[in-house]
């Protein structure tokens, strides 16, 4: 198996289209850095440093792992010189695991030297770039950290929709011809909404749910607001009410952006942390926190350089899956059907979001000035075929890494095992015993 | 044999090479001739900009289209930080489509920038605004008026105007660049030539700050006002149709906006930054409306923006002593609107226009007023009427105490505040004194 992923590495190393993709890695690597921009600050900076020096290296090492992976095994059946090695005794699953650990080799060298190289590419920029005092703290307190995200304690809205939802079927105000679905999502986003809303003069609190946490670290608290005036003024209180330690902040802020507020950590005792929102703006003004994206609370967990560790695992065996599925691909076809199968497989992978969308649709076809339709029969045929896509495709999604990474959000090390327990050792071992069964079947030294 | 037929097929490649090359620019003029093309061809095209465009061919609409449906996203989920180099790529995709530039300098000047609650973050994305039009757009479109017009609008509305809640954090920021970069208020144009790579920054050419100056000056080139009317004027050769009128109306409204807040007092020190009236551009605005109404009569927007502006001029002008020049724009302003004014004489209609003003509570139309009366109580207190100077002093603080009465909210009063009664009465002080100083 060992002999089998050295011939494999070093065909690879030989293959022109991958020592072109390994340059342009190169060039990329050493030239983005300069051509970006960020936000005008270096945390912003450093921010689009990290995903798109890793995005893009990342998109050339997936596109080389899939190449290598469709072309491992067709072209060698293609020029009979998997003839060769068939006619040994030696099991279609070690030539499978053979060629899949040679693909890992050389995109394990890849990837080493590709994160390698924007970690030096950040420790650079915090040297040699200019950047004010706050600058620099904000982004050592809010980038370069591995930040845990709290999302507020679940108010049981959803079992008050159910039962308002039975309650207004028992009295006949659900109207006809609305689908059950439908009026359960109009009554909880209407539930939300009010529990969300801060009339002029009221108040809204939320309560953070945490274990033990590191006490010399500031915690922050993200949150969004919308409110039909352009500015709003609220008072934000953290922690015991009365207690000397509770961290108060008025503030005038634009409605619509993405605010952080720096909490001491004196505020926070372990367990939880009850934070309120006061609506004390003069001229009267709804203020809005959307449902949808609530308040978070964001603990320090540890450094940033294990998240990067972290994010690199969750890099490589996402990786190692998509040289599974141009393996398997090379396999089951020829090259040019392999490659083009093997995109289409990678392109699903990644429209998961409106694969989940449409899965989500109950009527795609609705009526815009009329009364809401029931499903019909094609709405079912079509919400049955993506429900079952959006299950397939699911589980193989892999999160947001990069993105969580740059905005200092903690990546765990239970996503890490998950990734590997489901991708690897599940997908890609049914992607073994598949490609095994079909290459012991399949006849690969007809003549040209 | 194989040798000979490679050469030969080598050959034919580069003669055909060269003469689609050849034919190229031929092609190029019928694509435009027939419209097979919505944009120019790019000119001045960086080599990375040119190689992704031609690399690219049709599919970089798709790639342009990519982008912004992340930027739209990022947008929503307010991740900022990545939206100005979005919109730089997405652009440069797109580098001879105008539009494209125009709505992204809008976006990052206008609709990001206000999602920030400090004033510094906000300048930075007006900045980042401005910087996208004015150092790459107009760098691959140096003829679109459309691109003229977005760049000088945002001097004119975001920086000069007041909508904005940061506006006079602008203004300083402002001031302080060209007070580096110019070395004061009216610079030296000549001198400025010989060290043009110090403007390079900027785009500023000195040779045409002076054409502007000679024809709209003086102008204080710290101030936005006078990049407005720069960019606007720069533009003007371009235009067609609707931005011929767009530009003018840029450049007049500039014009009456320097009349009315175009001189800069401030004083570091104290922490004085106030805009006052700049009364030499009098004849400026007045030459530059009579054009506008000369070129477009049918257009009322500019007649009722030039009759609004004769009312505050004579205001001005009044509140500043100089009665004769006041009962002049008077007589004009009889003359062309006579419909509209109640008023038969000026002594008429100074009172109520005060009361006019004073009840739109606007600092646009208050502070030349406070500013006047400050104006007279300094010129009399010089000449030892102590009475006199007092009335017009407790003139002005009533004028003052009127306006700021209506302070409805802190963001009211952080945006519209006038500035301190004692700032404006220093600041009076000095210009009578230059005044006094420079009577025979």
């Amino acid at each position: 198996m060992l002999s089998i992923a050295a011939v494999t590495l070093r065909t690879a190393v030989r293959s022109r289209i991958v020592v072109f993709m390994m340059l342009l890695l190169v060039f990329i690597l050493t030239g983005l850095p300069s051509a970006i921009r960020g936000d005008g600050t270096l945390t912003g900076y450093v921010q689009v440093l990290l995903s798109y020096t890793l995005g893009f290296a990342g998109f050339i090492l997936s596109v080389v792992a899939v190449w290598t992976g469709c072309t491992a095994v067709s072209s060698e059946i293609r020029t009979h010189q998997m003839d060769l090695v068939v006619t040994k005794p030696v099991p279609a699953v070690q030539i499978w695991f053979g060629k899949w650990l040679g693909i890992l080799a050389l995109s394990l060298a890849l990837l080493l030297f590709t994160f390698a190289a924007a970690y030096g590419g950040l420790r650079w920029a915090m040297i040699h770039r200019s950047a004010s005092e706050e600058d620099i703290q904000k982004l050592r307190e809010q980038v370069l950290v591995a930040r845990e995200k709290i999302a507020p304690r679940d108010e049981g809205l959803e079992e008050q929709a159910e039962n308002l939802y039975r309650l207004r079927q028992a009295e006949g105000a659900v109207p006809e011809g609305v689908a059950p679905s439908t009026a359960r999502r109009i009554i909880a986003d209407d539930l939300r909404l009010q529990a969300n809303s801060v009339p002029p003069g009221y108040g809204r609190r939320w309560i953070f749910d945490f274990g033990s946490f590191v006490k010399d670290r500031p915690l922050f608290l993200r949150y969004t607001f919308t409110a039909s005036r352009a500015e709003i003024e609220g008072l934000w209180t953290a922690g015991e009410s009365g207690s000397r330690d509770q961290a108060v902040r008025r503030v005038t802020e634009a409605s619509g952006g993405v605010r952080t507020w720096r909490i001491p950590s004196a505020a926070a005792r372990d367990g939880s942390l009850t934070i309120e929102f006061g609506n004390i703006h003069e001229e009267p003004a709804t203020v809005i926190f959307p449902p949808e994206n609530p308040p978070v609370l964001l603990l320090y967990h540890d450094s940033f350089e294990m998240n990067f560790l972290r994010v690199f695992c969750i890099a490589f065996i996402r990786i190692a899956v998509l040289a599974a599925i141009g393996l398997t691909a090379g396999t089951l076809f020829s090259e040019p059907v392999a490659l083009f199968f093997s995109a289409w497989m990678v392109l699903l992978l990644n429209i998961g979001r409106y694969i989940r969308a449409m899965a989500a649709t109950d009527v795609f076809f609705p009526v815009h000035d009329g009364p809401a339709r029931i499903p019909g029969l094609l709405d079912r045929l079509l919400h049955l075929f993506f429900a079952a896509l959006d299950g397939l495709v699911r589980p193989l999604q892999s999160p947001d890494v990069l993105g969580a990474m740059a905005a200092g959000e903690w990546v765990s090390w239970g996503l890490v095992a998950a990734e590997f327990l489901v991708k690897v050792l599940i997908f890609c071992g049914l992607l073994a015993a598949l490609s095994s069964f079909v290459l012991n079947r399949r006849e690969v030294g007809l003549p040209a | 044999m194989n040798r000979l037929v490679n050469i030969l097929l080598l050959l034919a490649a580069v003669g055909l090479i060269l003469l689609a090359g050849a034919r190229h620019e031929e092609l190029r003029r019928l694509k435009m001739e027939y419209e097979f093309t919505l944009v120019d061809p790019v000119e001045n095209a960086s080599p990375l900009v040119a190689f992704t465009t031609v690399a690219l061919g049709g599919f970089r609409g798709l790639a342009a289209d990519a982008l912004w449906l992340r930027a739209t996203r990022l947008q929503d989920e307010g991740r900022y930080f990545e939206l100005v180099q979005l919109s730089n790529w997405i652009t440069q995709l797109e580098p001879g489509f105008g539009p494209v530039w125009a709505f992204h300098a809008w976006n990052l000047a206008y609709n990001i920038s206000v999602k920030y609650s400090e004033a510094e973050d906000r300048w930075r994305w007006v900045q980042s605004g401005i910087q996208l039009l004015r150092d790459k757009g107009l760098v691959y479109n140096p003829a679109s008026a459309e691109l003229y017009r977005e760049l000088a609008w945002i001097f004119h509305h975001k920086v000069s105007g007041v909508t904005d809640q940061a506006h006079w954090f602008y203004k300083q920021q402002w001031a302080d660049e060209m007070e580096r970069a110019l070395g004061g208020a009216t610079p030296d144009f000549e001198a400025l030539e010989t060290r043009a790579d110090a403007l390079d920054r900027y785009r500023l050419e000195p040779a045409f700050m002076q054409q502007v100056e000679n024809t709209y000056g003086p102008l204080d080139w710290r101030l936005p006002q006078a990049h407005a009317i720069y960019w606007a004027a720069k533009g003007r050769p371009f235009a067609r149709g609707f931005y011929e009128v767009a530009l003018d109306r840029i450049i007049f409204d500039s014009l009456a906006e320097a009349f009315r807040r175009g001189k800069l007092f401030r004083d570091d020190e104290r922490g004085v930054f106030i805009n006052s009236p700049n009364l030499d551009l009098l004849p400026r605005v007045q030459a530059a409306y009579a054009k506008a109404l000369a070129d477009y009569p049918e257009e009322d927007s500019i007649r009722r923006g030039h009759e609004n502006f004769l009312r505050e001029a004579i205001m001005i002008i009044y509140s500043h002593n100089r009665v004769r020049q006041a009962r002049e724009l008077f007589a004009d302003l009889k003359e062309r609107y006579g419909s509209h004014i109640e008023a038969d004489t000026l002594e008429e209609f100074i009172p109520a226009a005060t009361a006019d003003f004073l009840d739109k509570r606007a600092p646009r139309e208050a502070l030349p007023l406070i500013e006047g009366a400050l104006y007279q109580s300094a010129l009399w207190s010089a000449l030892g009427e102590a009475d006199l100077a007092a009335g017009h002093r407790q003139l002005a603080k009533l004028y003052w105490d009127h306006f700021m009465e209506s302070a409805v909210s802190e963001e009211w009063i952080e945006r519209m505040a006038l500035p301190p009664l004692e700032e404006l009465a220093a600041k009076a002080e000095k210009q009578a004194a230059d005044y006094l100083q420079q009577m025979p």
